[in-house]
């Protein structure tokens, strides 16, 4: 299972079972030093058992599991210099303050605490409140702020963005960015596809317990059925005129725009221009959007 | 705090949370004073030979409210929040997660204890240790013992309903049978055997001195030994983590060195 070092999270062949509930049922997947990558699949798929277990938290049933080329069921203290978690549920003693909690936490590490990361988090003006007092989304904020203060090399996170309103995800989107260009490897579980498709580098699909996919966003969605859309408004309304025709492309006009439908949106584009240019018009706007990552998740999780 | 070892920080932490939450508070210090004063003014005046025993009774009393009531649910409920993921994860050894509760619940009773032992002479005319190293010796005993059972109680329960309950498995026949109320020699042979698998049972022994209090002693500190130590086997970080129920039997041992003494 060594890879001279290359991933920071080495899976292979792992399982979990519940009872007679085989949550996951053999999978395989690597994280890379200094990528971010993605575990997607709904609810019940298998994801919080996985990182669970790379966690430390639980011990796979079959396989192996290696962090930072650790045993992360065996070296959860030498783990824990290196390795920042966010949990999902994370408790802290109800009655420590956030600048206690901070504290708490990095002597343990055997590190001076980084009050620092507080304010970075917008938690600067609540250093002195208990953890009781704070909102579910300060508490969540308290959470990242104790898995990143120790600049580890791999930070795992669960759902980091869990109802978190618009400016807070923002945030933490801009910190994971920047963690990302520090060189930190970043393992993220998430529900919202649009922030995978922002931020990850790959991507893994548990579906039932085994990988459905895995890949970059772009590769992922370019293996779905779905049809790329082509818009385009030309100067003297040339493709509204003469409604060209092109191989496996359906046409719909709404306003000045011609929206085209295309499984090959490279060569259709360029067949386009051609045709543009032989009419003697001009484009104003041409816009290509491939389909979102949450559409081609549907998708995988529909079984298509 | 700034240069504090984390340890020490940790069991500050715990103390500080036995004063601020309410619950803890009540089960630490609220409780077993309140039942002090009465019984000390009530028993007192009824049953004059009370006052021998009362400071030692009254000890033995607080104690398991601290370690039988108190802790086990605290911790339990610590352990279903997530607070011991939390400990797992960013990087606070087991051993710590358990000892700095045991370490701060007996600086609690520490305090409450002297305030027993002071009021309990000066207020209520009770009769003072004679022996004080014994005294000491039977308080740490005592201490260690309901430490050990109150862990056990904490790593075996699935439920903080189920914490209560076993701990009340303990906590109620110690009190009816323990010799805090009365002279353990007016108890039928039956229910005097029964009692002595009970740690309060053998805490008073060594508080009143006599014919083999070294005995109860010593398996006070093998009881209190083995129970931490049997914790530590069956601590578990998450309340979802399966682990077999027949190894749970373990924690019954502890009560061995207390069933030996009935043959001794």
């Amino acid at each position: 299972m060594s890879d001279g070092g290359i991933s920071a999270i080495s899976v292979a062949g792992f399982k979990k079972n519940y009872g007679a509930v085989q949550a996951v049922r053999g999978i395989e997947f690597g994280v890379r030093r200094g990528e971010i990558l993605a575990l997607l699949g709904p609810n019940g798929a298998g994801k919080t058992s996985t990182l669970e277990c790379i966690e430390g938290l639980r011990r796979p049933d079959a396989g192996t599991i290696s962090v930072l080329g650790m045993d992360p069921a065996h070296d959860a203290v030498r783990l824990a210099r290196r390795v920042g978690v966010q949990l999902q549920s994370q408790g802290l003693p109800s009655s420590m303050t956030v600048k206690e909690a901070l504290e708490f936490f990095s002597r343990y590490r055997g590190l001076k605490p980084e009050f620092g990361v507080a304010t970075t988090l917008g938690l600067e003006s609540k250093m002195n409140a208990q953890v009781s007092g704070l909102s579910v989304g300060q508490q969540r904020r308290l959470a990242l702020a104790l898995a990143i203060q120790h600049t580890p090399e791999l930070v795992i996170l669960d759902e980091p963005t869990a109802g978190l309103d618009v400016e807070t995800r923002d945030t933490l989107h801009e910190i994971m960015a920047e963690l990302r260009n520090r060189g930190t490897t970043i393992l993220l579980a998430t529900h919202d596809m649009a922030e995978a498709e922002k931020l990850a580098d790959r991507v893994v699909v548990i579906v039932e317990g085994k990988i459905a996919a895995a890949g970059t966003p772009r590769e992922i969605t370019a293996g779905g059925s779905k049809l790329t859309k082509v818009s385009i408004s030309t100067r003297d309304g040339a493709v509204l005129r003469e409604k060209p025709t092109f191989n496996d492309v359906s046409f719909t006009f709404d306003g000045e725009y011609a929206l085209c439908l295309t499984p090959e949106p490279g060569k259709f584009v360029r067949d386009l221009l051609v045709w543009v240019d032989s009419q003697g018009d001009e484009i104003v706007d041409l816009r290509v959007e491939r389909p979102s990552l949450e559409e081609r998740f549907l998708e995988i999780v529909r079984g298509k | 705090m700034m240069n504090m070892h984390p340890f020490i920080r940790h069991t500050a932490i715990e103390f500080r949370a036995g004063v601020r939450e309410k619950s803890l508070l009540l089960m630490n210090y609220l409780f077993p004073m309140i039942f002090f004063v009465l019984m000390a003014a009530l028993m007192g005046g009824i049953n004059p030979l009370f006052k021998e025993t009362m400071i030692p009774a009254m000890i033995v009393f607080a104690v398991m409210c601290s370690y039988l009531l108190a802790m086990p649910s605290s911790m339990v409920a610590a352990r279903e929040s997530g607070l011991y993921r939390s400990y797992r994860i960013n990087g606070v050894p087991s051993w710590a997660g358990m000892a700095a509760p045991v370490l701060a619940n007996a600086a609690h009773m520490v305090l409450v204890s002297a305030i027993i032992t002071v009021a309990g002479v000066l207020v209520f005319g009770g009769q003072a240790p004679k022996d004080w190293p014994r005294f000491a010796l039977g308080w740490f005993g005592l201490v260690g013992a309901m430490a050990g059972a109150g862990l056990l109680v904490s790593v075996v329960a699935t439920s903080t309903r189920a914490a209560t309950l076993l701990a009340q498995l303990i906590y109620i026949p110690s009190i009816v049978l323990g010799g805090l109320m009365t002279p353990p020699d007016v108890l039928p042979s039956a229910l005097s055997r029964v009692a002595a698998i009970f740690p309060a049972t053998h805490a008073m022994r060594v508080f009143r001195g006599g014919e083999g209090w070294w005995l109860s002693a010593l398996a006070l500190a093998v009881s209190a030994a083995a129970a931490m130590w049997i914790s530590l086997v069956l601590y578990e970080w998450d309340p979802k983590n399966e682990r077999p129920s027949r190894r749970k039997i373990l924690a019954l041992a502890p009560l061995l060195p207390f069933l030996a003494t009935m043959f001794m």
